[in-house]
């Protein structure tokens, strides 16, 4: 986050002073007063760059894009904006890693593989490269890095947003904030109560975060003992510096028929990153009518096959046998198959039938 | 004095001689020019002690070290052999036989760390370093106006290096450490401000051979030249 910078006025002449996230200390341009940020936490906001009326376009037209014959019928209600809560800590590792790092020697010998019996006479000797471990040595080696990591303030997933930690594997599909990166265009928050939406309180305290950056940092410097045996670390997290960043997500419902679908859209991009819309039936339709063509198909040729006796074989004895029973068990095989399809789609029309953006 | 606007801004000025302060962005250690004292802000201002060590010539500037005095403890220290090789010729398995690890006695001193209080990814071998040397404070002539800038690590973290450097210094014997079990309790900490010359590539402390490369010191450039985003 080096390089957001934020807007302040000074206490002294309320000049403007620009200051950069992470800073703790300014001189006042206008009358030279030196001043000192003594905050514990400093908030910086993601205002939402979006709309309500372009969060409700966005919505029909993702559900014109689902359900076009849907839209008509959708009653979509007044999106609310949340400002969800992320702790940007950022840290130094130092540290050393001790172990013992495995001598291997490589010789190249002479093997024969075929001693002439199977391949005319001629035998066949390869040159193979064979590694010894020979022994081991000592190596003691320094952890030295510095970084960042963002972890979600509070759990969204209720809102089918997965959770920023130390141990997230998956960015977050959609969303400008990740685990190694901050949006642009971040503003210092100095009054919740002066904006629009609904500040969501952090569930992770300072203490949490900073323990699992603490455990990411760890994570990084460990790798300095790869290849190592025996390993031994010992690292010390320093330096933390930790800012609240919200982040801008509208959330709204919408009915269709029955039911109630919910969405989510990012209040910086305007684009919908989670939700469930109403299927419109069109890829079951399509599925039911290849399965009745594919029958359709095929009746003529079972006709034929059981009318002129194709199944009829004369046996080694001289008499005669059929093949009917085994041709009728995979007709009724493929019969019970499809019907079972059928099924499996009938019900993609209820619930199952959404469409689900994640 | 204790006017706080909504932002946490506060003024920056000496508790004993209502002097404006100066320091860097990101500073917690500030110096007052006017009477000497030596704040650290850590949620609010406490006074620590501040001493000046090889002034040296012209151009030295001084850089903030903390010097931590403290008891280390050592419960466990294992070391092991610098190498290990098989004498067998071939495939063999390793039984752990030719580790050669031995345990020390534990034991107990006094010792004394003088680190980096600037930020610096060479917080722990500059410390380690520093530890081989022996820095004596000096006495300042009267009336000398010295400049200390960069001191942006707060004690906590400088109790936490401290036990670093203590294990940095384990790591440095002459032996093969395996592993070790340290703690160190502190019971006095101060700044030395310690003077150093800028050369070419490095930061040289005055009368050592111990150098900090400007890459590895976060605001080499402020605290140096006073430029900002070396």
């Amino acid at each position: 986050m080096s390089g957001v910078t934020v807007a302040l006025k000074c206490p002294s002449c309320a000049g403007p002073l620009m200051i950069r996230e992470g800073d703790t200390h300014t001189v006042c341009p206008s009358c030279s007063s030196s001043l000192l940020l003594s905050s514990g936490v400093r908030k910086f906001v993601l205002p939402t760059a979006v709309s309500r009326v372009q969060v409700l376009r966005s919505v029909r037209r993702e559900l014109e894009s689902r359900n076009p014959g849907g839209v008509a019928r959708a009653r979509v209600s007044k999106p609310t904006l949340y400002y969800v809560p992320f702790w940007h800590c950022s840290a130094q590792a130092n540290g050393y890693v001790l172990g013992v790092e495995p001598v291997y020697e490589t010789r190249e010998i002479s093997v024969v593989e075929d001693d002439g019996r199977s391949s005319g006479g001629y035998a066949v000797t390869v040159t193979k490269r064979i590694k010894t471990r020979t022994g081991s040595t000592a190596v003691e080696r320094e952890i030295q890095l510095c970084g960042s990591v963002n972890i979600s303030g509070a759990d969204l997933e209720p809102l089918g947003i997965p959770s920023l930690s130390a141990d997230s594997q998956m960015s977050i599909q959609g969303l400008e904030i990740q685990r190694n990166v901050l949006p642009e265009g971040l503003e210092v928050l100095q009054d919740e109560s002066g904006r629009e939406g609904v500040f969501v309180d952090p569930v992770v305290s300072v203490a949490e975060a900073r323990s699992q950056t603490a455990r990411y940092l760890r994570r990084l410097g460990s790798g300095v003992g790869f290849g190592l045996e025996e390993k031994w670390e010992f690292s010390v997290i320093s330096g933390y510096r930790d800012a609240l960043v919200y982040y801008p997500l509208w959330v709204t419902d919408f009915r269709s028929g029955p039911r109630s679908y919910r969405v989510v859209v990012d209040g910086w991009s305007g684009r919908v990153i989670r939700g469930r819309f109403p299927s419109s039936g069109r890829d079951r339709r399509i599925i039911t009518v290849a399965a009745a063509l594919l029958w359709a198909g095929m009746i003529p040729f079972i006709a034929d096959i059981l009318i002129s006796g194709k199944l009829n074989y004369a046996d080694t004895s001289g008499g005669r046998s059929s093949c009917l029973p085994v041709f009728l068990l995979i007709v009724a095989a493929l019969a019970y198959g499809t019907w079972h399809l059928l099924g499996i789609l009938r019900n993609m029309a209820g619930k199952e039938g959404e469409h689900v953006i994640h | 004095m204790s006017f706080t606007d909504p932002s946490g801004l506060v003024p920056l000025r000496c508790r004993n001689c209502g002097n404006d302060l100066d320091g860097l962005s990101t500073d917690v250690i500030f110096h007052c020019g006017s009477c000497g004292r030596c704040w650290v802000f850590h949620g609010g201002f406490e006074q620590v002690g501040i001493r000046f060590l090889r002034s040296g010539g012209p151009g030295t500037v001084f850089l903030p070290f903390w010097k931590v005095d403290g008891t280390v403890s050592i419960y466990q220290r294992i070391s092991r052999k610098g190498s290990s090789a098989s004498i067998i010729e071939g495939f063999r398995e390793f039984t752990g036989r030719e580790r050669g690890l031995s345990e020390n006695q534990p034991e107990t001193r006094r010792d004394r760390f003088i680190f980096p209080a600037f930020s610096t990814s060479l917080v722990l071998s500059t410390g380690v370093r520093m530890h081989k040397e022996n820095f004596l404070p000096e006495k300042m002539e009267h009336g000398t106006q010295a400049v200390v800038k960069g001191g942006s690590i707060g004690p906590d973290d400088a109790s936490a290096i401290a036990r670093g450097v203590a294990v940095g210094v384990e790591v440095n014997r002459k032996d093969f450490l395996a592993c070790v079990d340290l703690d160190v309790e502190v019971s006095d900490m101060s700044i030395y401000a310690v003077g150093c010359t800028p050369e070419e590539n490095v930061i040289r402390i005055n009368g050592s051979d111990i150098g900090l490369p400007y890459a590895a010191v976060r605001d080499s450039g402020e605290m140096v030249h006073g430029e900002r985003g070396h």
